[in-house]
């Protein structure tokens, strides 16, 4: 006779449980791929040698950052520091060396980013929290030339993907709780988007027309009713990942199931994501978020997504072929 | 046990089944013997990986107790910090000033007393704030981890565009004036804009026009500068300022032209 599991067993039993790797396999491909595009571009553009040089070696930081032991670093030193980030991190997104490119991308990176920390974004600390969880996981188990070629496939624990989720529930949740000002909170008289959007430091058309004003409104209600909802989203996605005993919890999972709440707060955040990207320009940003996304989406539903991508919508039947 | 009999089960197909059934009933005997005798130590120690007890049985439970605390680590660091608001040079500016009416009417009190009140609340919060995420730093530092999450915060009708230009000749001398080289998002203006335009170099500048970052505006103008003499070998003066402008209402016509303000002066000989 077997005993009865612990709650702690079943909680590490639920944190290991093996499954499919490609959502974290996508994670990785998204996130390494935009350290790679984003570092290259800032780099080739001619950024870094302004960004990430002293001002005493003709830069604009004021710090060496982890290189002030050595009294910082010259221009082509820093030129290989950069070179390092942008090979491993395409090393990361073909999966090549997998374990070993994350990890150089993430120390790597991180040290770059240090070199002048006035000019970090959000994105790098999104980028680094997100990289941390990736480099501890087990991401080049599928959709990697370890996987094809070195006979690294197989699953891989769920932990990793449980952080992820965790990780966006925190990032929308503590970017909603900080939008206090009276143009974000509901009741007033939300304007926040109509003057973000003409913000010429941020916006790409600064120029809107006045119709788009009630439209910035709703956008601007749903954005923070989104990012307010943020640990509703992590409830709602562990549950939906989890075998709940309490009833109560049970009715909870069933509610959220048949509402649809994880599908539609994902599409609202992959649309709110496009939607910054095209009007906004914040940098990595929106791509550091969706590089998150397939770990909340999950392996059954990405395999149904990349089933229905592979086969395009389907035709009525009976419909004639156009002569057109 | 088991194993032996999986192995027996794999043998090629073309032994007779009558040798089979003798094998196996003679394996039922020799397994009764084994039984019954007394215990004795096993020929192969057992594979240390599937064995109750050993260190590999561990790394679950090792994974566990990282993952409760990766998650409160970073559950306290996500309570916002306003250490930003703490310094209250920063409350002077017209868009904190806004803001500050438009609550304290919302507050029903008047606006000098609802600040005095909200400062108070500011240092207790930063105060529990950094009680709690205090012991925790150490991790989150070396780990890399980060999660203030405030962006956008405020929708304010003031918008900033940094700006940069140069004089070609003394700065008191009347005879030429200064050109504008580079004005951010203006197309006309676009002096090294793949290189101060950039999104990671724009949000750096835009924080140098808050009175808390002054010192960096300064020593950021004259890097800047030195740049722009660089490139405009006859250039005498360079000077860094923001052209603030109050951005359009849905129901209002555009603006007046944008002031040029919060300027920085760096001359040639300054650098040499």
């Amino acid at each position: 006779m077997s005993a009865e599991p612990s709650r702690w067993e079943r909680f590490v039993a639920f944190l290991n449980a093996k499954e499919d790797p490609m959502p974290l396999a996508l994670c990785r491909i998204i996130l390494a791929s935009t350290i790679a595009v984003h570092t290259t571009r800032f780099f080739f553009g001619g950024g870094a040698d302004v960004a990430w040089i002293h001002q005493s070696r003709g830069g604009l930081s004021i710090s060496h950052g982890w290189f002030d032991a050595w009294g910082g670093l010259e221009p082509s030193q820093m030129h290989l520091l950069v070179g390092v980030v942008i090979v491993s991190a395409i090393f990361s997104t073909i999966g090549l060396y997998t374990r070993v490119s994350m990890l150089v991308m993430w120390i790597s990176f991180r040290a770059m980013t240090e070199l002048n920390p006035s000019s970090r974004g959000s994105y790098d600390a999104l980028l680094l929290d997100v990289l941390f969880v990736l480099v501890l996981a087990q991401t080049g188990n599928a959709l990697s030339v370890d996987a094809h070629f070195r006979g690294k496939a197989g699953p891989a624990p769920r932990w990793p993907r449980l952080l992820l989720i965790f990780q966006m529930g925190l990032l929308y949740f503590g970017s909603g709780i900080g939008k206090l000002s009276s143009s974000w909170v509901p009741g007033g008289n939300a304007s926040a988007l109509w003057y973000i959007l003409q913000q010429p430091t941020w916006a790409r058309f600064p120029d809107i027309p006045g119709w788009i004003h009630p439209l910035t409104q709703v956008a601007t209600t749903s954005t923070w009713l989104f990012e307010t909802s943020g640990l509703v989203f992590l409830t709602a996605a562990l549950l939906e990942l989890s075998e709940p005993r309490s009833a109560r919890l049970q009715k909870l999972k069933r509610f959220f199931a048949r509402i649809h709440f994880v599908p539609l707060y994902l599409f609202f955040g992959f649309t709110m994501h496009i939607g910054i990207e095209m009007t906004m320009q914040v940098g990595p940003f929106s791509y550091a978020s969706l590089a998150m996304y397939p770990a909340a989406i999950g392996a059954t539903r990405l395999r149904k997504i990349l089933d229905w991508l592979k086969s395009g919508p389907r035709k009525p039947s009976g419909a004639k072929p156009s002569t057109a | 046990m088991a194993k032996r009999r999986k192995k027996r089960k794999k043998a090629p197909k073309r032994e007779i089944v009558a040798e089979e059934k003798a094998e196996e009933q003679l394996e039922e005997e020799v397994e009764e013997q084994l039984e019954s005798a007394p215990e004795e130590p096993a020929e192969e120690p057992p594979e240390k990986p599937s064995a109750p007890g050993g260190w590999r049985s561990w790394i679950p439970h090792v994974v566990g107790v990282f993952v409760m605390f990766h998650v409160f680590a970073n559950s306290c660091d996500a309570i916002p910090s306003i250490a930003r608001g703490v310094d209250r040079r920063s409350w002077s500016d017209p868009r904190v000033q806004f803001e500050m009416g438009v609550w304290s009417a919302r507050f029903g009190m008047e606006q000098a007393e609802f600040e005095e009140q909200l400062y108070e609340v500011v240092l207790t919060y930063q105060e529990v704030r950094g009680t709690i995420t205090e012991p925790l730093a150490p991790y989150m530092h070396y780990a890399g981890l980060h999660q203030s999450w405030l962006m956008f915060n405020a929708g304010t009708r003031v918008s900033d565009r940094f700006g940069v230009r140069i004089k070609r000749c003394a700065l008191p001398d009347r005879s030429c004036d200064f050109e504008q080289i580079y004005l951010h998002a203006d197309d006309e203006m676009d002096w090294r804009v793949t290189q101060i335009g950039h999104p990671r170099l724009r949000s750096m500048i835009a924080r140098w026009g808050w009175v808390t970052y002054r010192e960096r505006y300064t020593a950021g103008c004259e890097a800047i500068a030195r740049m722009a003499f660089e490139d405009f070998a006859d250039a005498q003066v360079v000077e860094c300022g923001f052209a603030r402008s109050h951005l359009r209402a849905p129901d209002e016509p555009p603006g007046p032209e944008p002031e040029w303000g919060r300027t920085r002066l760096v001359r040639r000989r300054d650098l040499e």
